[in-house]
């Protein structure tokens, strides 16, 4: 609370604009709308998809435009299809947030939790017996096994429960029944810092551009879903790194070492002692990263890549603009919205990172 | 130090070969019949119909007749051959078809069915079996597969032709159905296919500097050689220019934090840190190459390339004109980024004891800067540069794709579309070093600057 507290007296009109973007995000169907509903009339007389046919091709907000009334005006001017400029905007809030934030989110998941156990473990603090080790390494194995024939076959959901449960099972009760016999009492670490900064590395090094025109290739075409997956598959390393510079720093800290002599489980170290001293770094991170995954949203439908075309988002108006040098106000404004959204992040971003 | 250099390149290594096989993989997984698109392109008369011969012969030659990788790990359903069969699009039917039913040896022996009546159809085809025939051996939809099996059936005992092929296809099909062993799909299996499989070929010639042809017959080093120059030049000058103009402002605004030009500048650098750079190439595009607004300042968008046979300076000095705008958009980001790194870690630095032990020597605020915080300072713009290489190879193809630039990332673009997968291979592969050795140097240039640091 005192964490929120400050940002919000130090970012004051980044955190109100935000509340603003997320109310139009939440509520932009009602907003702008072609038909008036129950409670009030809509602010915008036009969704983002309708098409205007007495004003197309290009008409400028400055330009005589043949509506009736001024309620009626396109304020920010219309496309080739005579589509509603500032509808398009507000409707495309919502992709821009949602990618944002639900890619974020992915990757915060994913990078922190990578990021804890490299940090914490490094490459010799976890340990197992040899058989442990199989028996654990063929669990993992017959976990992804059987999501991939789930994901590829559409294998009963509740099947997939059971047999991830039996597995469990059976791997929980052959360890230990194994462990009482095992003559090979050595134990083996498990280097999970080299494994982790490995694979962070191997992500890193293709330019993520160069990773989506891949996904495109392969997959066809995109979707939000697949955008949001693909932020958080190439933001994760970055927080992953982050993460696990911070739990190095403070593993060798006199409190952590007190609650690992207390005997404290290592998942509760992690969760409830590491985790919170670390966290500011990583939402700075998160912050900037928002921003970051709102602009290449904006490139990436704009260049053709990302969602598609017909699906009205701020890339995509900036690309209906390719056609028509003329057509200013079709630059203009996508770009002020974006810019204006990803400064928000950036301020708050910077916000949290005054001491 | 050259141990490290040489560990930190032998950790290139697997890097490098784990991208290539993902890579390769997802190359693999894209839609489309590759064989298909060869003879497409070598065949003028656009004949729907390609002798089985003739596919062979083409799949031989571009080696897809392999097995993709040394090992695939699949449900048990799955038999080990399943890459014998050479046409995708009957492999993906059978595929479809063990994933429903799970007993591989039925459907073989239907699709084998379906083969032998192929054969025995004239020439003289008038009742438009062979067009169904064909079908049967693409489809995988039991819906689909039953209407056609009714309608062969359905000629065959009008006219009285093949009368028993089609029962007996038909009778295969039942039989799928009736012995299904959807059991085996939950049963995984583990093959090996041994050293002569695709990606083995394609990396030991990758490795040999064999790297293929792209698709219209060039070869990859006659095609990336300009774009590839086109887009280090660009990044190189990004990066020099950016650290030039970068370094005064951080200074300046640091030196000046407390007063209004110091305080407006940080401002107006972070609303830049906030600018889409591809908007700013858009807006720079419009308004400042074309005509209609007046402010025609730059030349318009892309590289002449009238004069290909020209050495790379010639083509390098005519074209720098219509470098200055794409370079310019480059580096405005790293810029605000690089100048606000700048000045925070030269503001904590001021705070540090060397610098009032300085002061109070009595040395000059500016001597103080000069001599002691910004050296001090300089660590984060080197970890920076780390940071900012690959920053600059994207921002390069966002350039080269609004400026219409040919350079790597253009590319990259294009290859993909016409799915030239030898280009992007070579592409990807010379990006992902790029990046790795980007990150070896900002390693060595921290050593560099600050020899406490140890090396590990």
């Amino acid at each position: 609370m005192i964490f929120l507290n400050k940002i919000y007296t130090s970012a004051k009109w980044s955190v109100r604009t935000l509340a603003f973007l997320i109310f139009i995000a939440l509520f932009g169907n009602i907003i702008t709308s072609e038909r008036a509903n129950a409670l009030l009339p809509p602010l915008i007389p036009y969704s983002a998809t309708s098409q205007d046919v007495k004003n197309m091709d290009y008409i400028s907000p400055f330009a005589a435009q043949d509506v009736p009334s001024l309620y009626l005006k396109h304020w920010l001017g219309t496309d080739k299809l005579g589509r509603d400029v500032f509808a398009g905007i507000v409707s495309g809030t919502r992709t821009a947030l949602l990618v944002g934030i639900g890619g974020m989110g992915i990757a915060l998941i994913l990078g922190l939790l990578m990021g804890l156990i490299a940090g914490y473990y490094g490459n010799n603090r976890f340990k197992l017996y040899w058989i442990g080790l199989i028996l654990r390494g063929g669990m993992i194995f017959s976990f992804i096994f059987y999501l991939t024939i789930f994901l590829q076959q559409g294998l009963n959901p509740l099947i997939l429960i059971l047999i991830f449960i039996g597995i469990f099972i059976c791997i929980k009760i052959g360890e230990s029944i194994l462990k009482k016999w095992n003559p090979i009492k050595n134990t083996i670490p498990i280097p999970f810092e080299t494994i982790i900064m490995r694979v962070v590395e191997v992500v890193q090094a293709v330019p993520s551009i160069l990773w989506l025109l891949g996904l495109v290739a392969v997959t066809g075409r995109m979707s939000i879903i697949g955008l949001v997956c693909f932020i958080g598959f190439t933001g994760w390393t970055l927080i992953a790194r982050l993460v696990r510079g911070e739990v190095i720093r403070v593993r060798q800290l006199e409190y952590v070492e007190t609650a690992q002599a207390l005997g404290f489980s290592d998942f509760r170290i992690l969760i409830k002692h590491i985790l919170p001293n670390i966290l500011t770094p990583v939402l700075i991170a998160v912050s900037f990263g928002i921003a970051n995954s709102i602009l290449l949203e904006a490139f990436l439908t704009f260049s053709g890549l990302g969602l598609p075309i017909e699906q009205v988002t701020w890339g995509s108006l900036l690309n209906a603009a390719k056609d028509d040098f003329q057509a200013w106000w079709m630059v203009v404004f996508p770009g002020i919205a974006i810019f204006i959204t990803v400064t928000i992040f950036n301020r708050i971003g910077e916000a949290m990172s005054e001491r | 130090m050259l141990k490290y250099i040489l560990q930190r390149l032998l950790y290139f290594v697997p890097t490098l070969l784990v991208i290539s096989i993902i890579v390769f993989v997802l190359s693999k997984m894209t839609p489309g019949d590759p064989v298909d698109n060869q003879l497409q392109i070598s065949s003028e008369s656009n004949s729907s119909r390609i002798s089985e011969e003739i596919y062979q012969q083409t799949a031989h030659k571009l080696g897809i007749d392999k097995p993709i990788f040394y090992f695939t790990i699949t449900s048990q359903a799955f038999p080990k051959n399943l890459f014998t069969i050479s046409k995708k699009s009957e492999r993906t039917a059978v595929e479809n078809l063990i994933k429903q039913y799970g007993n591989y040896d039925k459907i073989a022996a239907f699709q084998q069915a379906n083969k032998a009546l192929l054969l025995k159809i004239p020439e003289q085809d008038s009742l438009n079996l062979r067009n169904n025939t064909e079908q049967l051996l693409i489809q995988d939809d039991d819906e689909k597969i039953t209407f056609i099996l009714n309608d062969l059936s359905k000629i065959a005992q009008e006219k009285a032709v093949f009368n028993d092929e089609i029962k007996g296809i038909s009778a295969s099909y039942e039989n799928i159905k009736k012995e299904a062993t959807r059991s085996k799909l939950y049963m995984p299996t583990f093959y090996w296919y041994g050293f002569d499989n695709q990606y083995h070929h394609w990396i030991a010639g990758f490795l040999t500097g064999n790297f293929g042809l792209s698709k219209n017959g060039q070869t990859i080093a006659n095609k990336i050689s300009r774009p590839l120059s086109i887009t280090l030049i660009m990044s190189l000058l990004a990066i020099i220019l950016s650290y030039f103009i970068a370094i005064p402002i951080g200074i300046f605004t640091a030196a000046n934090k407390n007063k209004r030009s110091g305080k407006w500048l940080m401002k107006g650098l972070f609303a830049v840190y906030s600018l889409p750079s591809f908007w700013v190439a858009l807006m720079a595009l419009r308004f400042l190459t074309t005509p209609q607004y007046g402010m025609k300042i730059f030349p318009s968008a892309g590289l002449s390339d009238l004069h290909t046979e020209d050495s790379f300076f010639i083509f390098f000095f005519e074209n720098i004109g219509r470098l200055i705008l794409p370079v310019l958009c480059m580096i405005i980001h790293p810029i605000a980024v690089i100048a606000r790194q700048l000045q925070g870690s030269m503001i904590d630095n001021m705070l540090l004891d060397y610098t009032r032990t300085a002061k109070a020597k009595g040395l000059s605020f500016n001597k103080i800067l000069k001599y002691h915080v910004f050296r001090n300072a300089l660590f984060p713009l080197i970890t920076l540069l780390g940071q900012i290489f690959p920053l600059l190879i994207t921002g390069s193809f966002m350039v080269e794709y609004i400026f219409n630039i040919k350079g790597m990332g253009r590319v990259a673009f294009e290859a993909i579309d016409e799915q030239d997968w030898n280009v992007v291979y070579v592409v990807l592969m010379l990006s992902a070093t790029m990046v790795l050795i980007g990150n070896l140097i900002s390693d060595l240039l921290y050593k560099w600057a600050n020899p406490r640091v140890e090396l590990t």
